[in-house]
C-alpha cells in the first residue's frame, strides 16, 4: 500500500455525510472538494419518451432518433439538430462509434443507425464511419479516427458495479483484464491513452431498459430490468455515468424496499473525476437538463 | 547374518520411485481437466425436452473473460482452475446454461458460493440456492451454476433442478467447512450471512471498508465475514488468518492506523454512525468487530472469538 496516498475508509464517507449504506459514492460531497460555485458545471441531458417502447418492449426507432436529436440540441444549445451535429463532427473527420454488443442488453441498432445517419448529414463520409465493440482495436476506421462517439446501455456489472460509458472503452486496450483491479477503479486511465485521449465528442448512456441488479455469472435477469425509456447525453462521460448511477441506485432502493447499495461500488466513476480529471462526479457540479416524459424519473 | 542391499539396486529403486512420483504428480496436475471431463461425460444429452447444444467449452483463468467478461474476476479471486460451460436448448425456449467451475479446493468452492447467497435454500450438493432464473450450489471443489434468462418458465426451472441434482450426484466429496469459518462463534450467528474470501475486492463487495487494502489481504489470506444478532444487539465479525503472525501484526497496525487512528492504544472505538469497531490479534489470526450496536457487544464478540481460539 502506498503510504503517501491518502486512505479513504468507510469512516471518511460517514463523516462527509454520504450514506455508505446507500452505495456510498452517489451524490456525496467529497472531503476537500471545491464548491459548486467555483467549478464549471458539466451539462447532462436526460431525455425520456413514453412512446419509445411499447408494452411488449418493441422499440420505435423514429422516436428514438427524435429523442437523440432533441438531446443533442439541448446539449449544444442549438436550434436545429443539423447545426448541433455539425458541432460534433465534420466532413474531414473519421468517426468511430464505440457501441456495446453484450448479448443480453446491447446498444440498439436503431440508435447506431441514427447516429450514423446524423453524422453523414453533418458531412462525414460514410466510409469514414464505423460502429464496433470488441473489434474496435483492429478496426481501421477506429485506428485512424479523429473523433469517437461512445454509446452503451447502463447495466449492473458483476465486478465493476456498473457497466458504464467509462467502462465501454475497455475494448481500446489489448488486455482488458489488466484494468480489473479494485473493481475496475482505474478505467479512467484508458481514456488518457494516446489513441483515445481527447477524441470523444459525445457520450450517450442508453437508459431505455437498464439492468439494475445482476445475478450469477451471466448477470442478466428480465426481473431486474425496467422501462425507463431514456437517454443520457453529455460531452462529459463521468457526469453522464454519475447521473445514470443515481437513477440505478434510486431504482434499487424502490424495488427492494430498502437501501440497497450498488455492489460492488462503481468506484471507477468517482476515480475518473478525482484521479484522472475526466469529468464531474458530484451532483453539485452537474447541470442536469431533463426533457420529455417526467413520470417516475427517480432523480 | 546382515543383509546388505547393493548400491546399484538402491539407485535403481530410487529412479523407479522417482518415475512413479512424477507420474502421480502429472496425473494430479491434469486432474482438474480430467475431472471436468468426467463430469461432462456423465451428463445427460437430453433432459425435459432440452438438448445439449454441443459438448461444451472449457475456460481457464485467462480465457474466462471471453466467456463472462469481468465477472470472471470473481471466480479468479477464488482461485478458479477451469470452467466447463454447456448450453441446453429447446425450440421456443431460452437456453439453459450450465457452468461447472473447478475451484481447486472445497474452501474456494464454498467461498464463491457464499459470494451470492440470496434466494431460497435448496438441498442440493453441500449447499444450494434457487432463484427464478438461477440455481447455484457447491460440492467438493466444484461450484455449479444453472441459468436461464427466462425467469418465468416453470418448465425451465424443473429442468434446471433435475440437471443440478444429476451434477451433484456425479461429484463424490465429504462435507467441508473452511477452518477460519469454523472459528466463528455460533451464539447469535446468522448462518446465511457467512462469507468466505481472500481479497479486499471481495470484502468491499460485501462490506465497504476502504478504498485501499488496509487489512493487507492477499490470495494467501483466508477470511470470513458474518453477521450477528442477539437480544436486540447486532454486529459483524471479520476473522482473517494470515500465513504468518508477522503479517497479521502488520495488518493490525495498518488497520489501526487507517481505521482506529483516533483511539490511541485502545482496540475499540465508536465510529461516525454510532456503531462500534474493535480489533484483536491472536498469532496469525486477526479478529475485527464491525457495526456493533454497543461497546459491550463489541467486547462480547471479541471475547467469544478469543474463547474459541484459546480452546483450539
Amino acid at each position: 500500500m502506498d503510504e503517501q496516498k491518502p486512505v479513504l475508509t468507510r469512516r471518511n464517507f460517514l463523516r462527509a455525510g454520504s450514506c455508505v449504506a446507500l452505495g456510498g459514492l452517489m451524490g456525496a460531497v467529497l472531503p476537500g472538494s471545491a464548491s459548486a460555485e467555483s467549478v464549471e458545471k458539466s451539462r447532462v441531458v436526460l431525455i425520456r419518451n413514453q412512446d419509445v417502447l411499447n408494452d411488449s418492449g418493441n422499440l420505435n426507432g423514429q422516436t428514438l432518433a427524435e429523442m437523440l436529436d432533441e438531446a443533442v440540441m439541448a446539449l449544444h444549445s442549438s436550434t436545429s439538430a443539423e447545426e448541433a451535429w455539425k458541432r460534433i463532427a465534420g466532413p474531414d473527420e473519421v468517426v468511430g462509434i464505440k457501441s456495446n454488443h453484450w448479448n443480453a442488453l446491447r446498444t440498439p441498432r436503431e440508435l447506431e443507425d441514427a447516429i450514423r445517419a446524423r453524422l453523414i448529414q453533418a458531412g462525414v463520409k460514410p466510409d469514414n464511419i464505423a460502429v464496433d465493440d470488441r473489434g474496435a482495436l483492429r478496426n481501421p476506421v477506429f485506428q485512424n479516427c479523429t473523433a469517437l462517439i461512445n454509446s452503451r446501455p447502463m447495466r449492473a456489472h458483476h465486478w465493476a458495479g456498473l457497466g458504464t460509458l467509462l467502462k465501454n472503452y475497455i475494448m481500446f486496450v489489448p488486455e482488458p483484464w489488466k484494468y480489473h483491479d479494485n473493481a475496475c477503479e482505474n478505467l479512467g486511465a484508458i481514456w488518457k491513452l494516446p489513441h483515445v485521449s481527447g477524441r470523444t465528442r459525445l457520450n450517450i448512456l442508453v437508459m431505455l431498459t437498464p439492468l439494475f441488479h445482476g445475478v450469477g455469472p451471466h448477470n442478466f435477469s428480465e426481473r431486474y430490468v425496467w422501462q425507463y425509456k431514456g437517454l443520457i447525453v453529455s460531452a462529459d462521460p463521468v457526469a453522464a455515468d454519475a447521473t445514470g448511477s443515481r437513477i440505478i441506485q434510486a431504482k434499487r432502493n424502490l424495488f427492494f424496499g430498502k437501501e440497497s447499495p450498488i455492489s460492488p461500488q462503481p468506484r471507477h466513476i468517482l476515480a475518473a473525476d478525482v484521479k484522472f480529471g475526466l469529468g464531474r462526479f458530484q451532483t453539485e457540479h452537474i447541470e442536469l437538463i431533463a426533457r420529455g416524459w417526467d413520470e417516475d424519473r427517480l432523480i | 547374518m546382515r543383509f546388505k542391499i547393493p548400491k546399484r539396486a538402491l539407485r535403481l529403486a530410487a529412479h523407479f520411485l522417482a518415475i512413479i512420483g512424477c507420474t502421480v504428480i502429472m496425473a494430479s496436475s491434469t486432474s482438474a481437466e480430467t475431472t471436468l471431463e468426467y463430469l461432462r461425460s456423465g451428463l445427460p444429452r437430453n433432459v425435459g425436452g432440452y438438448s445439449a447444444r454441443s459438448d461444451g467449452s472449457l475456460y481457464d483463468r485467462n480465457t474466462i473473460f471471453s466467456y463472462i467478461d469481468g465477472a470472471g474476476e470473481v471466480y479468479n479471486a477464488y482461485n478458479m482452475r477451469a470452467c466447463l460451460a454447456l448450453g441446453f436448448t429447446k425450440p421456443g425456449a431460452s437456453e439453459i446454461t450450465l457452468d461447472i467451475f473447478d475451484m481447486g479446493s472445497p474452501d474456494d468452492a464454498f467461498g464463491v458460493f457464499t459470494h451470492d447467497r440470496g434466494g431460497t435454500p435448496v438441498d442440493i450438493g453441500h449447499g444450494g440456492v434457487s432463484r427464478p432464473e438461477w440455481l447455484s450450489f457447491w460440492k467438493g471443489r466444484f461450484f455449479v451454476s444453472l441459468y436461464s434468462q427466462d425467469s418465468s418458465s416453470e418448465a425451465a426451472r424443473e429442468v434446471i433442478t433435475a440437471l443440478a441434482n444429476q451434477v451433484a450426484g456425479l461429484i463424490s466429496a465429504p462435507p467441508h467447512v473452511p477452518k477460519i469459518v469454523a472459528l466463528l462463534p455460533r451464539q447469535g450467528l446468522d448462518q446465511d450471512s457467512i462469507r468466505f474470501f481472500h481479497t479486499d475486492s471481495i470484502l468491499n463487495f460485501h462490506y465497504f471498508l476502504s478504498t485501499e487494502n488496509i487489512l493487507r489481504l492477499t490470495t494467501q489470506t483466508n477470511a470470513t465475514l458474518a453477521a450477528y444478532r442477539e437480544g436486540g444487539r447486532e454486529g459483524m465479525l471479520l476473522l482473517i488468518e494470515y500465513p504468518k503472525s508477522g503479517l497479521a501484526a502488520q495488518a493490525e497496525e495498518s488497520f489501526r492506523k487507517a481505521y482506529l487512528r483516533d483511539t490511541g492504544e485502545s482496540s475499540i472505538t465508536r465510529i461516525e454512525d454510532g456503531t462500534w469497531a474493535a480489533v484483536a490479534r491472536d498469532g496469525a489470526i486477526l479478529t475485527i468487530v464491525l457495526n456493533a450496536g454497543g461497546q459491550s457487544y463489541a467486547e462480547a464478540l471479541l471475547a467469544m472469538v478469543q474463547n474459541k481460539l484459546s480452546r483450539k
